[in-house]
């Protein structure tokens, strides 16, 4: 798995941050990755969904992603979590 | 072709297959491969049967096992029976191939003939539509009910006299309507695709293929002298795997 995509998931930089995730952690199942198989960002494709909460702590231009304005919002199972999103963020891989 | 909406408002609905082919391109259709293939297959340009949707990525398949690697190639489609595909309207197989303009060579006393040097009989433009790029019917398209010979016979009249020099051009499936308003398709006729999948082949007869996609909406540029190049057509999934199902 990308160290992008994992970073998304499981790492939180701040003691605020671990503590929030630690909490939701206790009222809710810790996800699981839906397609862990895929093994990076090249492999996922040159488009990937993920939650608004994760969209805002992607890198993306770091990693050569950009939003498509023509579809602002969309609905799918998060490439990060798999966690389905009526509101998720479509990035698509700049050429 | 892009995607453009859905009929029943709301975001796209975006998932994950395995691609069971090459794909060069995005913004291409895709259908369930059946029996014995594997992954989605990029629908033909004359059949499209059992479609998931339209793709948003490219893909280069590899199925050998390779070491620390996954070798399936996952590709992110639009799966929403009810979406609207967007694709530009090419005069030939080949993609972007300007569409063929009729200049009126005898004109039109009471706007229920279009008669161009092209041949609307070959191929059959019959039960189709025209619109007007230039002269005094320029943006306004009217079904081609019948023919007369290679000319265009019409019910509903074009608005105004046809002169000997107006353009039109015809498509393979009825519209009627303005460009100020809209123009839209209003029979059960299916495209056929080009050879890359992305875009409309308007240089067919009408309705002798079944690609499961009916015209919705005929998209025409703000300058109709781009007609022949940037008029588009906004299409609706007619066998949808998620929809109506698998015809056959």
């Amino acid at each position: 798995m990308s160290a992008a995509i994992l970073r998304l998931v499981q790492f939180e930089k701040t003691p605020r941050g671990r503590a929030k995730l630690a909490q939701q952690k206790s009222t809710r199942p810790r996800h699981t990755l839906v397609g862990s198989h895929i093994a990076d960002l090249a492999i996922l494709g040159k488009a990937i969904v993920l939650t608004k909460d994760e969209a805002r702590r992607f890198n993306h231009s770091a990693h050569n992603y950009a939003t498509n304005p023509k579809l602002p919002c969309v609905s799918g199972y998060s490439d990060a979590s798999g966690e389905w999103t009526s509101e998720g963020i479509l990035f698509l891989r700049k050429e | 072709m892009r995607y453009s909406g859905r009929l029943g408002g709301g975001t796209p609905t975006i998932l994950k297959y395995q691609a069971g082919e090459n794909m060069a391109i995005a913004g291409v259709p895709v259908e369930i491969a059946g029996s014995g293939g594997y992954g989605l297959q990029i629908v033909e340009t004359t059949t499209a049967i059992g479609v998931i949707g339209l793709t948003l990525d490219i893909a280069t398949v590899a199925n050998s096992q390779a070491a620390n690697a996954d070798t399936e190639r996952s590709i992110s489609v639009i799966v929403n029976p009810d979406a609207i595909y967007r694709a530009l309207l090419s005069g030939g197989s080949t993609s972007s191939t300007a569409l063929t303009e009729g200049t009126e060579d005898t004109g039109s006393s009471n706007g229920l003939l279009v008669s161009t040097n092209v041949d609307y009989s070959s191929p059959a433009m019959d039960e189709t539509g025209i619109f007007g790029t230039s002269g005094a019917n320029a943006g306004f398209a009217r079904k081609i009910t019948s023919l007369s010979g290679a000319d265009a016979v019409l019910i509903t009249a074009f608005p105004m006299d046809s002169a000997v020099g107006d353009k039109f051009i015809a498509v393979p499936f009825s519209i009627s309507g303005s460009q100020a308003t809209q123009i839209n398709a209003m029979d059960k006729q299916f495209v056929e695709l080009t050879g890359t999948w992305d875009q409309v082949n308007a240089a067919v007869a009408v309705d002798t293929d079944n690609v499961n996609f009916l015209p919705l909406r005929l998209i025409l540029p703000p300058d109709l002298n781009k007609a022949r190049t940037q008029t588009f057509v906004d299409l609706i999934n007619y066998d949808h795997l998620y929809g109506a199902g698998q015809l056959a």
